[in-house]
Protein backbone atom coordinates (compact mmCIF):
# COMPACT_ATOMS: atom_id res chain seq x y z
CA UNK A 1 0.00 0.00 0.00
CA UNK A 2 1.18 3.31 -0.39
CA UNK A 3 0.85 6.38 1.76
CA UNK A 4 -0.61 8.25 -0.90
CA UNK A 5 -3.52 5.82 -1.31
CA UNK A 6 -4.16 5.99 2.09
CA UNK A 7 -4.59 9.70 2.50
CA UNK A 8 -6.41 9.54 -0.78
CA UNK A 9 -9.09 7.21 0.19
CA UNK A 10 -9.11 8.67 3.46
CA UNK A 11 -10.39 12.16 2.53
CA UNK A 12 -11.95 11.02 -0.32
CA UNK A 13 -14.72 8.89 2.43
CA UNK A 14 -14.62 11.98 4.92
CA UNK A 15 -15.71 14.36 1.82
CA UNK A 16 -17.93 12.18 -0.22
CA UNK A 17 -19.73 9.71 2.25
CA UNK A 18 -18.85 10.53 5.90
CA UNK A 19 -19.97 13.79 5.91
CA UNK A 20 -23.13 13.12 3.50
CA UNK A 21 -24.25 10.41 5.94
CA UNK A 22 -24.04 12.57 8.69
CA UNK A 23 -26.50 14.92 7.27
CA UNK A 24 -28.70 11.94 6.19
CA UNK A 25 -28.91 13.62 3.09
CA UNK A 26 -27.07 11.06 0.65
CA UNK A 27 -29.59 10.66 -1.93
CA UNK A 28 -28.87 7.65 -4.47
CA UNK A 29 -27.47 9.69 -7.24
CA UNK A 30 -24.68 10.95 -4.82
CA UNK A 31 -23.77 7.49 -3.32
CA UNK A 32 -24.10 5.52 -6.77
CA UNK A 33 -21.59 8.97 -8.01
CA UNK A 34 -18.88 8.10 -5.43
CA UNK A 35 -18.71 4.68 -5.99
CA UNK A 36 -17.99 5.60 -9.34
CA UNK A 37 -15.05 7.58 -8.41
CA UNK A 38 -13.95 5.15 -6.07
CA UNK A 39 -14.10 2.25 -9.09
CA UNK A 40 -12.42 4.69 -11.37
CA UNK A 41 -9.80 5.87 -8.73
CA UNK A 42 -8.69 2.38 -8.22
CA UNK A 43 -8.71 1.19 -11.87
CA UNK A 44 -6.47 3.74 -12.55
CA UNK A 45 -4.27 3.08 -9.23
CA UNK A 46 -5.24 6.18 -7.54
CA UNK A 47 -6.71 4.51 -5.09
CA UNK A 48 -5.41 0.88 -3.19
CA UNK A 49 -7.96 -1.94 -4.29
CA UNK A 50 -7.69 -3.22 -0.79
CA UNK A 51 -8.43 -0.13 1.54
CA UNK A 52 -11.32 0.56 -1.56
CA UNK A 53 -12.66 -3.09 -0.48
CA UNK A 54 -12.78 -1.74 3.13
CA UNK A 55 -14.47 1.23 2.23
CA UNK A 56 -16.92 -0.72 -0.11
CA UNK A 57 -18.27 -2.79 3.46
CA UNK A 58 -18.73 0.30 5.22
CA UNK A 59 -20.91 1.50 2.19
CA UNK A 60 -22.88 -1.58 2.11
CA UNK A 61 -25.78 -0.63 3.98
CA UNK A 62 -26.20 2.76 2.58
CA UNK A 63 -25.76 1.20 -0.61
CA UNK A 64 -28.60 -1.29 0.38
CA UNK A 65 -31.00 1.29 1.24
CA UNK A 66 -30.53 3.10 -2.47
CA UNK A 67 -32.09 -0.22 -4.24
CA UNK A 68 -30.93 -1.52 -7.38
CA UNK A 69 -28.43 1.40 -9.69
CA UNK A 70 -29.95 1.94 -13.12
CA UNK A 71 -30.24 4.80 -15.63
CA UNK A 72 -30.63 8.10 -15.95
CA UNK A 73 -28.55 8.41 -12.60
CA UNK A 74 -25.74 5.99 -13.55
CA UNK A 75 -24.96 4.66 -16.87
CA UNK A 76 -25.30 1.40 -18.09
CA UNK A 77 -22.00 0.21 -17.41
CA UNK A 78 -21.53 1.89 -13.90
CA UNK A 79 -24.88 0.30 -13.06
CA UNK A 80 -23.65 -3.07 -14.21
CA UNK A 81 -20.03 -2.28 -12.63
CA UNK A 82 -21.99 -1.72 -9.22
CA UNK A 83 -23.95 -4.57 -9.75
CA UNK A 84 -20.84 -6.81 -10.48
CA UNK A 85 -19.23 -5.34 -6.96
CA UNK A 86 -22.22 -6.62 -5.11
CA UNK A 87 -21.72 -10.17 -5.93
CA UNK A 88 -18.21 -10.10 -5.43
CA UNK A 89 -16.38 -10.66 -1.59
CA UNK A 90 -13.66 -8.41 -2.75
CA UNK A 91 -14.52 -6.98 -5.32
CA UNK A 92 -11.61 -4.20 -5.38
CA UNK A 93 -8.95 -6.67 -5.32
CA UNK A 94 -10.59 -8.83 -7.73
CA UNK A 95 -11.09 -6.12 -10.01
CA UNK A 96 -9.40 -4.99 -14.02
CA UNK A 97 -6.85 -2.47 -13.03
CA UNK A 98 -4.87 -0.61 -15.23
CA UNK A 99 -1.65 -1.94 -16.65
CA UNK A 100 1.59 0.34 -16.45
CA UNK A 101 2.06 2.38 -19.78
CA UNK A 102 1.43 5.64 -21.43
CA UNK A 103 -2.68 5.57 -21.03
CA UNK A 104 -2.11 4.92 -17.17
CA UNK A 105 0.14 7.51 -17.41
CA UNK A 106 -2.04 9.67 -19.10
CA UNK A 107 -5.02 8.95 -16.73
CA UNK A 108 -3.35 9.25 -13.52
CA UNK A 109 -2.24 12.41 -12.91
CA UNK A 110 -5.73 13.77 -13.98
CA UNK A 111 -7.63 12.07 -11.89
CA UNK A 112 -7.03 14.04 -8.65
CA UNK A 113 -8.52 17.29 -10.45
CA UNK A 114 -11.22 15.20 -12.22
CA UNK A 115 -12.35 14.50 -8.59
CA UNK A 116 -11.70 18.16 -7.13
CA UNK A 117 -14.04 19.47 -9.78
CA UNK A 118 -16.98 17.00 -9.33
CA UNK A 119 -16.59 17.55 -5.31
CA UNK A 120 -16.71 21.24 -6.19
CA UNK A 121 -19.73 20.33 -7.94
CA UNK A 122 -21.13 17.94 -5.18
CA UNK A 123 -20.58 20.49 -1.96
CA UNK A 124 -22.31 23.83 -4.41
CA UNK A 125 -25.62 24.32 -2.25
CA UNK A 126 -26.46 26.55 -5.22
CA UNK A 127 -26.03 24.16 -7.91
CA UNK A 128 -27.76 21.83 -5.94
CA UNK A 129 -30.89 23.56 -5.86
CA UNK A 130 -30.73 24.00 -9.38
CA UNK A 131 -30.85 20.33 -10.54
CA UNK A 132 -32.75 19.40 -7.54
CA UNK A 133 -35.22 21.56 -9.46
CA UNK A 134 -34.69 20.30 -12.92
CA UNK A 135 -34.87 16.33 -11.97
CA UNK A 136 -37.74 16.17 -8.86
CA UNK A 137 -39.85 19.02 -9.76
CA UNK A 138 -43.13 17.53 -11.16
CA UNK A 139 -44.08 18.53 -14.45
CA UNK A 140 -46.95 21.03 -12.55
CA UNK A 141 -44.61 22.22 -10.42
CA UNK A 142 -42.37 23.18 -13.38
CA UNK A 143 -45.15 25.08 -14.74
CA UNK A 144 -46.13 26.77 -11.77
CA UNK A 145 -42.86 28.32 -11.38
CA UNK A 146 -42.47 28.72 -14.45
CA UNK A 147 -45.40 31.03 -14.34
CA UNK A 148 -43.46 33.31 -11.82
CA UNK A 149 -40.26 33.68 -13.69
CA UNK A 150 -40.95 37.44 -14.89
CA UNK A 151 -41.43 38.40 -11.13
CA UNK A 152 -37.36 37.46 -10.85
CA UNK A 153 -35.37 40.12 -9.09
CA UNK A 154 -31.57 40.65 -10.26
CA UNK A 155 -31.08 42.17 -6.78
CA UNK A 156 -31.96 38.96 -5.01
CA UNK A 157 -30.32 36.46 -7.47
CA UNK A 158 -27.04 38.84 -6.51
CA UNK A 159 -27.95 37.92 -2.90
CA UNK A 160 -28.11 34.46 -3.42
CA UNK A 161 -24.36 34.86 -5.31
CA UNK A 162 -22.95 36.09 -2.82
CA UNK A 163 -23.94 34.47 -0.19
CA UNK A 164 -24.48 30.68 -1.57
CA UNK A 165 -25.25 29.56 2.51
CA UNK A 166 -29.06 31.24 2.19
CA UNK A 167 -29.67 28.88 -0.95
CA UNK A 168 -33.01 28.25 -0.94
CA UNK A 169 -35.95 27.08 -2.67
CA UNK A 170 -36.87 30.07 -4.51
CA UNK A 171 -36.61 31.67 -8.00
CA UNK A 172 -33.15 33.79 -6.89
CA UNK A 173 -31.76 30.39 -5.63
CA UNK A 174 -32.65 28.74 -8.50
CA UNK A 175 -31.07 31.22 -11.20
CA UNK A 176 -28.32 31.60 -9.01
CA UNK A 177 -27.65 27.81 -9.22
CA UNK A 178 -27.85 27.59 -12.99
CA UNK A 179 -25.19 29.70 -13.06
CA UNK A 180 -23.01 28.13 -10.70
CA UNK A 181 -24.16 24.78 -13.37
CA UNK A 182 -22.87 26.64 -16.22
CA UNK A 183 -19.59 27.55 -14.09
CA UNK A 184 -18.92 24.30 -13.15
CA UNK A 185 -19.61 22.84 -17.20
CA UNK A 186 -17.50 25.44 -18.09
CA UNK A 187 -14.82 24.42 -15.79
CA UNK A 188 -15.55 20.50 -16.89
CA UNK A 189 -14.98 21.56 -20.49
CA UNK A 190 -11.81 23.39 -19.85
CA UNK A 191 -10.34 19.97 -17.86
CA UNK A 192 -11.71 17.73 -20.72
CA UNK A 193 -9.93 20.25 -23.32
CA UNK A 194 -6.98 20.22 -21.60
CA UNK A 195 -6.88 16.60 -21.00
CA UNK A 196 -7.81 15.92 -24.69
CA UNK A 197 -4.79 17.75 -25.40
CA UNK A 198 -2.49 15.52 -23.52
CA UNK A 199 -3.92 12.26 -24.46
CA UNK A 200 -1.46 9.78 -25.53
CA UNK A 201 -1.29 9.00 -29.90
CA UNK A 202 -3.44 6.07 -29.74
CA UNK A 203 -5.45 6.13 -26.86
CA UNK A 204 -8.86 5.82 -26.32
CA UNK A 205 -10.15 9.43 -25.14
CA UNK A 206 -13.90 8.31 -26.10
CA UNK A 207 -13.61 5.57 -23.46
CA UNK A 208 -11.76 7.94 -21.09
CA UNK A 209 -14.96 10.37 -21.28
CA UNK A 210 -17.59 8.03 -21.44
CA UNK A 211 -15.60 6.37 -17.96
CA UNK A 212 -14.53 9.54 -15.86
CA UNK A 213 -17.05 11.71 -17.37
CA UNK A 214 -20.10 9.38 -17.58
CA UNK A 215 -19.58 9.19 -13.51
CA UNK A 216 -21.29 12.74 -12.51
CA UNK A 217 -22.70 12.86 -16.09
CA UNK A 218 -26.57 12.77 -13.65
CA UNK A 219 -26.27 16.22 -12.77
CA UNK A 220 -26.75 17.72 -16.10
CA UNK A 221 -29.37 15.65 -17.42
CA UNK A 222 -29.34 17.07 -21.03
CA UNK A 223 -29.40 13.14 -22.03
CA UNK A 224 -33.24 12.58 -20.61
CA UNK A 225 -35.90 13.73 -22.77
CA UNK A 226 -38.35 14.98 -20.13
CA UNK A 227 -35.76 17.04 -17.62
CA UNK A 228 -33.13 18.78 -20.83
CA UNK A 229 -36.20 21.19 -21.84
CA UNK A 230 -36.07 22.60 -18.17
CA UNK A 231 -32.71 23.33 -18.31
CA UNK A 232 -32.92 25.10 -21.74
CA UNK A 233 -35.93 27.21 -20.41
CA UNK A 234 -33.56 28.27 -17.72
CA UNK A 235 -31.92 31.02 -19.99
CA UNK A 236 -35.23 32.66 -20.54
CA UNK A 237 -35.44 32.59 -16.65
CA UNK A 238 -31.70 34.52 -16.78
CA UNK A 239 -32.81 36.80 -19.44
CA UNK A 240 -36.07 37.78 -17.63
CA UNK A 241 -33.37 38.77 -14.54
CA UNK A 242 -30.41 40.00 -16.58
CA UNK A 243 -32.51 41.84 -19.67
CA UNK A 244 -33.23 45.30 -16.97
CA UNK A 245 -30.10 45.59 -15.88
CA UNK A 246 -28.20 45.21 -19.44
CA UNK A 247 -31.01 47.61 -21.23
CA UNK A 248 -30.31 49.79 -18.28
CA UNK A 249 -26.59 49.88 -18.45
CA UNK A 250 -25.50 49.23 -22.06
CA UNK A 251 -28.52 50.78 -23.97
CA UNK A 252 -26.49 53.34 -25.85
CA UNK A 253 -24.35 50.86 -27.04
CA UNK A 254 -25.81 47.89 -27.07
CA UNK A 255 -29.14 46.39 -28.16
CA UNK A 256 -30.46 43.08 -25.98
CA UNK A 257 -29.99 40.68 -28.87
CA UNK A 258 -26.30 41.52 -28.58
CA UNK A 259 -26.17 40.17 -24.91
CA UNK A 260 -28.49 37.45 -25.88
CA UNK A 261 -26.69 36.35 -29.01
CA UNK A 262 -23.43 36.08 -27.40
CA UNK A 263 -25.31 34.17 -24.72
CA UNK A 264 -27.37 31.80 -26.38
CA UNK A 265 -24.03 31.04 -28.19
CA UNK A 266 -22.23 30.51 -24.88
CA UNK A 267 -24.36 27.85 -23.79
CA UNK A 268 -24.88 25.96 -26.75
CA UNK A 269 -21.25 25.42 -26.95
CA UNK A 270 -21.33 24.16 -23.09
CA UNK A 271 -24.34 22.47 -23.84
CA UNK A 272 -22.41 20.30 -26.69
CA UNK A 273 -18.73 20.05 -24.56
CA UNK A 274 -21.00 18.82 -21.39
CA UNK A 275 -22.98 16.15 -23.68
CA UNK A 276 -19.14 14.96 -25.61
CA UNK A 277 -17.48 14.87 -22.57
CA UNK A 278 -19.71 13.37 -20.06
CA UNK A 279 -22.70 11.91 -21.91
CA UNK A 280 -21.47 10.19 -25.17
CA UNK A 281 -22.08 6.87 -23.81
CA UNK A 282 -25.75 7.36 -23.00
CA UNK A 283 -26.39 9.46 -26.00
CA UNK A 284 -24.86 6.65 -28.15
CA UNK A 285 -27.45 4.18 -26.28
CA UNK A 286 -30.20 6.17 -26.02
CA UNK B 1 -2.67 7.80 18.21
CA UNK B 2 -0.08 4.89 16.98
CA UNK B 3 2.94 4.67 15.13
CA UNK B 4 3.89 5.37 11.43
CA UNK B 5 3.12 2.65 8.91
CA UNK B 6 5.57 2.00 6.87
CA UNK B 7 4.80 3.02 2.96
CA UNK B 8 6.47 2.46 -0.22
CA UNK B 9 7.60 5.09 -1.68
CA UNK B 10 5.13 7.01 -4.20
CA UNK B 11 6.95 9.16 -6.89
CA UNK B 12 3.67 10.92 -8.54
CA UNK B 13 2.65 14.87 -8.82
CA UNK B 14 1.26 16.74 -5.92
CA UNK B 15 -0.89 15.89 -3.58
CA UNK B 16 -4.47 17.32 -3.42
CA UNK B 17 -5.30 18.10 0.41
CA UNK B 18 -8.26 19.67 1.40
CA UNK B 19 -8.51 21.75 4.97
CA UNK B 20 -11.69 21.24 6.93
CA UNK B 21 -11.12 24.24 8.63
CA UNK B 22 -11.10 26.68 5.45
CA UNK B 23 -13.88 25.37 3.45
CA UNK B 24 -13.21 25.49 -0.31
CA UNK B 25 -9.40 25.52 0.49
CA UNK B 26 -7.03 23.18 -0.73
CA UNK B 27 -3.13 22.81 -1.27
CA UNK B 28 -1.03 20.85 -4.12
CA UNK B 29 1.70 19.17 -1.77
CA UNK B 30 4.65 18.48 -3.55
CA UNK B 31 5.47 14.94 -2.86
CA UNK B 32 9.36 15.36 -1.43
CA UNK B 33 10.34 15.75 2.13
CA UNK B 34 13.05 18.58 1.18
CA UNK B 35 10.54 21.39 0.52
CA UNK B 36 11.61 24.90 0.91
CA UNK B 37 8.81 27.16 -1.25
CA UNK B 38 5.43 27.58 -1.13
CA UNK B 39 3.10 29.32 -3.31
CA UNK B 40 0.02 30.93 -1.91
CA UNK B 41 -2.92 31.51 -4.59
CA UNK B 42 -5.90 34.28 -3.33
CA UNK B 43 -8.65 34.33 -6.46
CA UNK B 44 -10.34 37.33 -6.66
CA UNK B 45 -14.50 39.00 -6.80
CA UNK B 46 -16.61 36.05 -7.91
CA UNK B 47 -13.83 33.41 -8.11
CA UNK B 48 -12.59 30.63 -5.95
CA UNK B 49 -9.51 28.37 -5.44
CA UNK B 50 -10.37 26.45 -8.47
CA UNK B 51 -11.57 28.28 -11.44
CA UNK B 52 -9.85 31.04 -10.79
CA UNK B 53 -6.15 29.16 -11.06
CA UNK B 54 -8.06 26.83 -14.13
CA UNK B 55 -4.78 24.44 -15.63
CA UNK B 56 -2.09 25.97 -13.01
CA UNK B 57 -3.12 22.90 -10.80
CA UNK B 58 -2.51 20.74 -13.81
CA UNK B 59 0.48 22.59 -15.33
CA UNK B 60 2.61 22.08 -12.33
CA UNK B 61 3.28 18.26 -12.79
CA UNK B 62 3.56 18.55 -16.35
CA UNK B 63 7.35 17.43 -17.75
CA UNK B 64 7.70 21.02 -18.74
CA UNK B 65 7.39 22.91 -15.37
CA UNK B 66 7.58 19.92 -13.37
CA UNK B 67 11.47 20.33 -12.36
CA UNK B 68 10.41 24.27 -11.20
CA UNK B 69 7.61 22.79 -9.26
CA UNK B 70 8.23 19.53 -8.02
CA UNK B 71 9.94 21.02 -4.44
CA UNK B 72 7.30 23.53 -4.26
CA UNK B 73 4.03 23.17 -2.01
CA UNK B 74 0.93 25.32 -3.67
CA UNK B 75 -2.38 26.60 -1.20
CA UNK B 76 -5.08 27.59 -3.46
CA UNK B 77 -6.86 29.91 -0.58
CA UNK B 78 -10.98 30.36 -0.56
CA UNK B 79 -12.79 32.96 0.74
CA UNK B 80 -16.11 35.22 0.72
CA UNK B 81 -14.79 37.65 -2.28
CA UNK B 82 -18.48 38.53 -2.91
CA UNK B 83 -20.26 38.44 0.40
CA UNK B 84 -17.59 39.88 2.66
CA UNK B 85 -15.40 43.01 3.17
CA UNK B 86 -11.94 42.94 2.34
CA UNK B 87 -10.91 43.73 6.02
CA UNK B 88 -12.66 40.45 7.08
CA UNK B 89 -11.57 38.38 4.08
CA UNK B 90 -8.07 39.50 4.83
CA UNK B 91 -8.31 38.54 8.41
CA UNK B 92 -9.40 35.03 6.85
CA UNK B 93 -6.06 35.10 4.89
CA UNK B 94 -4.09 36.40 7.44
CA UNK B 95 -5.47 33.09 9.89
CA UNK B 96 -4.71 31.09 7.11
CA UNK B 97 -0.81 32.06 6.63
CA UNK B 98 -0.49 31.72 10.11
CA UNK B 99 -1.50 28.26 10.54
CA UNK B 100 -0.83 26.64 7.25
CA UNK B 101 2.01 28.22 5.59
CA UNK B 102 3.71 30.38 8.03
CA UNK B 103 3.66 27.60 11.02
CA UNK B 104 2.28 24.76 9.95
CA UNK B 105 0.00 23.19 12.53
CA UNK B 106 -0.16 19.48 11.94
CA UNK B 107 -3.95 19.28 12.76
CA UNK B 108 -4.68 20.65 9.49
CA UNK B 109 -2.89 18.55 7.66
CA UNK B 110 -3.84 15.49 9.50
CA UNK B 111 -5.72 12.89 8.01
CA UNK B 112 -8.00 10.31 10.43
CA UNK B 113 -7.27 6.84 8.41
CA UNK B 114 -10.49 4.95 10.12
CA UNK B 115 -12.65 4.26 6.96
CA UNK B 116 -9.69 2.68 5.77
CA UNK B 117 -8.94 0.48 9.00
CA UNK B 118 -10.01 -2.84 9.34
CA UNK B 119 -12.36 -3.78 12.52
CA UNK B 120 -12.50 -7.04 14.50
CA UNK B 121 -14.12 -8.57 11.63
CA UNK B 122 -12.54 -8.08 8.57
CA UNK B 123 -9.02 -9.48 7.67
CA UNK B 124 -6.16 -7.41 9.27
CA UNK B 125 -4.41 -5.92 6.45
CA UNK B 126 -4.42 -2.16 6.76
CA UNK B 127 -2.20 0.67 8.61
CA UNK B 128 -1.73 0.43 12.60
CA UNK B 129 -2.40 4.09 13.23
CA UNK B 130 -5.63 6.04 13.13
CA UNK B 131 -4.24 9.06 11.16
CA UNK B 132 -1.54 10.38 8.71
CA UNK B 133 0.16 13.54 8.00
CA UNK B 134 -0.67 14.97 4.37
CA UNK B 135 3.07 16.37 4.57
CA UNK B 136 5.79 14.05 3.97
CA UNK B 137 8.11 15.74 6.36
CA UNK B 138 7.59 19.10 8.78
CA UNK B 139 7.89 22.15 6.08
CA UNK B 140 9.61 25.39 7.21
CA UNK B 141 8.77 27.04 4.00
CA UNK B 142 12.49 29.95 3.02
CA UNK B 143 10.98 31.41 0.49
CA UNK B 144 7.02 32.19 0.65
CA UNK B 145 5.26 34.14 -2.51
CA UNK B 146 2.18 35.28 -2.76
CA UNK B 147 -0.04 35.34 -5.92
CA UNK B 148 -3.39 36.88 -6.34
CA UNK B 149 -6.44 37.91 -8.68
CA UNK B 150 -8.04 40.98 -9.06
CA UNK B 151 -9.49 41.29 -5.24
CA UNK B 152 -6.89 38.93 -4.61
CA UNK B 153 -4.69 41.57 -4.88
CA UNK B 154 -5.99 43.85 -2.72
CA UNK B 155 -6.44 41.19 0.13
CA UNK B 156 -2.79 40.37 0.21
CA UNK B 157 -1.76 43.94 0.00
CA UNK B 158 -4.20 44.81 3.00
CA UNK B 159 -2.80 41.91 4.98
CA UNK B 160 0.68 43.21 4.08
CA UNK B 161 -0.28 46.45 5.67
CA UNK B 162 -2.07 44.89 8.39
CA UNK B 163 1.26 43.48 9.40
CA UNK B 164 3.84 46.58 8.66
CA UNK B 165 4.68 47.37 12.10
CA UNK B 166 5.35 43.63 13.44
CA UNK B 167 8.08 41.00 12.69
CA UNK B 168 5.89 39.00 10.51
CA UNK B 169 7.40 36.75 8.12
CA UNK B 170 4.51 38.09 6.13
CA UNK B 171 6.70 40.86 5.46
CA UNK B 172 9.54 38.82 4.05
CA UNK B 173 7.16 36.66 0.70
CA UNK B 174 7.34 37.89 -2.45
CA UNK B 175 3.84 39.33 -3.97
CA UNK B 176 3.12 39.01 -7.92
CA UNK B 177 -0.65 39.62 -8.94
CA UNK B 178 -2.60 39.24 -11.84
CA UNK B 179 -4.28 42.39 -12.81
CA UNK B 180 -5.15 43.45 -9.02
CA UNK B 181 -7.96 45.54 -8.14
CA UNK B 182 -5.51 48.34 -6.54
CA UNK B 183 -6.64 50.96 -7.89
CA UNK B 184 -10.27 50.09 -8.16
CA UNK B 185 -12.50 47.68 -9.49
CA UNK B 186 -16.24 47.84 -11.14
CA UNK B 187 -18.27 44.82 -9.36
CA UNK B 188 -21.55 46.77 -9.85
CA UNK B 189 -24.23 44.37 -9.10
CA UNK B 190 -25.01 41.31 -11.17
CA UNK B 191 -23.28 42.63 -14.15
CA UNK B 192 -20.16 43.00 -12.08
CA UNK B 193 -20.78 39.63 -10.60
CA UNK B 194 -21.28 37.69 -13.60
CA UNK B 195 -18.42 39.62 -15.20
CA UNK B 196 -16.15 37.30 -13.28
CA UNK B 197 -17.84 34.20 -14.43
CA UNK B 198 -15.55 32.04 -16.93
CA UNK B 199 -17.44 32.20 -20.07
CA UNK B 200 -20.44 34.69 -19.07
CA UNK B 201 -17.50 36.68 -18.46
CA UNK B 202 -16.02 36.83 -21.90
CA UNK B 203 -19.75 38.28 -23.19
CA UNK B 204 -19.75 40.82 -19.93
CA UNK B 205 -16.08 42.17 -20.82
CA UNK B 206 -17.11 42.19 -24.51
CA UNK B 207 -20.12 44.61 -23.04
CA UNK B 208 -17.94 46.52 -21.16
CA UNK B 209 -15.77 47.05 -23.79
CA UNK B 210 -18.13 49.83 -25.45
CA UNK B 211 -18.98 51.28 -22.07
CA UNK B 212 -16.12 53.47 -21.22
CA UNK B 213 -18.19 54.78 -18.25
CA UNK B 214 -18.67 52.03 -16.82
CA UNK B 215 -14.41 52.03 -16.56
CA UNK B 216 -14.48 55.40 -14.49
CA UNK B 217 -13.70 53.48 -11.40
CA UNK B 218 -13.81 55.38 -7.75
CA UNK B 219 -10.85 55.74 -5.72
CA UNK B 220 -11.64 54.98 -2.32
CA UNK B 221 -10.27 56.29 0.96
CA UNK B 222 -9.28 52.83 1.38
CA UNK B 223 -7.86 52.25 -1.51
CA UNK B 224 -5.67 55.85 -1.37
CA UNK B 225 -4.67 55.04 2.29
CA UNK B 226 -4.00 51.10 1.22
CA UNK B 227 -1.28 52.59 -1.57
CA UNK B 228 0.08 55.21 0.28
CA UNK B 229 0.79 52.69 3.28
CA UNK B 230 2.71 50.28 0.86
CA UNK B 231 4.51 52.94 -0.95
CA UNK B 232 5.81 54.33 2.30
CA UNK B 233 7.15 51.27 3.42
CA UNK B 234 8.38 49.54 0.09
CA UNK B 235 11.06 52.48 0.95
CA UNK B 236 12.48 49.28 3.35
CA UNK B 237 14.03 47.20 0.94
CA UNK B 238 14.11 44.04 3.30
CA UNK B 239 10.50 44.25 3.13
CA UNK B 240 10.24 42.57 -0.30
CA UNK B 241 6.18 41.77 0.43
CA UNK B 242 5.72 45.73 -0.03
CA UNK B 243 6.47 45.57 -3.90
CA UNK B 244 4.78 43.26 -6.09
CA UNK B 245 5.46 42.03 -10.12
CA UNK B 246 2.26 42.76 -11.66
CA UNK B 247 0.80 41.33 -14.67
CA UNK B 248 -2.03 43.39 -16.64
CA UNK B 249 -4.11 42.27 -19.44
CA UNK B 250 -4.42 44.80 -22.22
CA UNK B 251 -7.97 43.60 -23.10
CA UNK B 252 -8.65 44.01 -19.22
CA UNK B 253 -11.95 46.10 -18.99
CA UNK B 254 -12.44 45.47 -15.33
CA UNK B 255 -9.78 46.91 -13.30
CA UNK B 256 -7.42 50.06 -14.22
CA UNK B 257 -3.82 49.32 -14.84
CA UNK B 258 -1.98 51.59 -12.31
CA UNK B 259 0.48 50.23 -10.11
CA UNK B 260 2.66 51.50 -6.94
CA UNK B 261 5.10 53.47 -7.26
CA UNK B 262 7.55 50.99 -6.45
CA UNK B 263 5.87 47.88 -8.35
CA UNK B 264 7.31 46.31 -11.80
CA UNK B 265 4.51 45.19 -14.28
CA UNK B 266 4.08 43.37 -17.93
CA UNK B 267 1.36 43.22 -20.13
CA UNK B 268 0.02 40.59 -21.89
CA UNK B 269 -3.25 40.09 -24.86
CA UNK B 270 -5.30 38.77 -22.22
CA UNK B 271 -8.37 40.17 -20.74
CA UNK B 272 -9.23 40.29 -16.79
CA UNK B 273 -10.50 36.59 -16.47
CA UNK B 274 -7.68 35.17 -18.67
CA UNK B 275 -5.03 36.20 -17.65
CA UNK B 276 -4.27 33.93 -14.69
CA UNK B 277 -5.53 31.07 -16.31
CA UNK B 278 -2.61 29.15 -18.57
CA UNK B 279 -3.41 26.84 -21.47
CA UNK B 280 -1.44 24.83 -23.51
CA UNK B 281 -1.56 27.84 -25.85
CA UNK B 282 -0.65 30.33 -23.12
CA UNK B 283 1.76 29.19 -20.49
CA UNK B 284 2.85 32.75 -19.53
CA UNK B 285 1.16 32.15 -15.55
CA UNK B 286 2.73 29.15 -14.97
CA UNK B 287 6.25 30.38 -16.35
CA UNK B 288 5.84 33.72 -15.13
CA UNK B 289 5.12 32.74 -11.33
CA UNK B 290 8.28 30.14 -11.64
CA UNK B 291 10.27 32.90 -13.11
CA UNK B 292 8.98 34.96 -10.37
CA UNK B 293 9.98 32.02 -8.21
CA UNK B 294 13.38 31.88 -9.46
CA UNK B 295 12.51 28.11 -10.08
Amino acid sequence: MSRLQSLRLAQFWRLRIELGALEKTLPAGELFEAIGWLIEGVFCGYFDPREADLVWVRMSRPLSACGVPSPPLVSESLSAEIIKLRESREPFRQSLQMTEGAQKGFELPLFPHALLLANRFYEDRLARVCTFCIRFLSEQEWHDWKRGWSSVDASEVFEKLANPDQASMDLASLLAGYLHVLEHMEASRSFFEYAKSHSPRGGDFESYCQRVGGINAWRVPLHEWDLSPRFKDLSELMEFAIRPVVEREFAYVHSWSVFQGSFSDHISSLVRAWETHHLSASLATA
Amino acid sequence: MGTQPQFDIDDSGHHYHYFDEFPGSFALIAPSESVENAIVFVHGFGGDACGTWTNFHLMIDELQWNSSFSTTDLFFFQYHSVWERIQSSTDRLLKFLQVVVFEPDTRHFTVLLDPILVDGDLESSGPTTNVLSALPADRHYRQIHLIGHSEGGVVIRNAVVKKASRNSPLLRCHLSLFAPAIAGYAPAGLLGTLANFPGVGGIIDALLKAAPAYQDLKDTPFLNKLRRRTEQEARDESKHAFRAHILWGRNDRVVKPDKYEDDDEDFEERNHIQICKPTPQYSTPVGWVSWRMGL
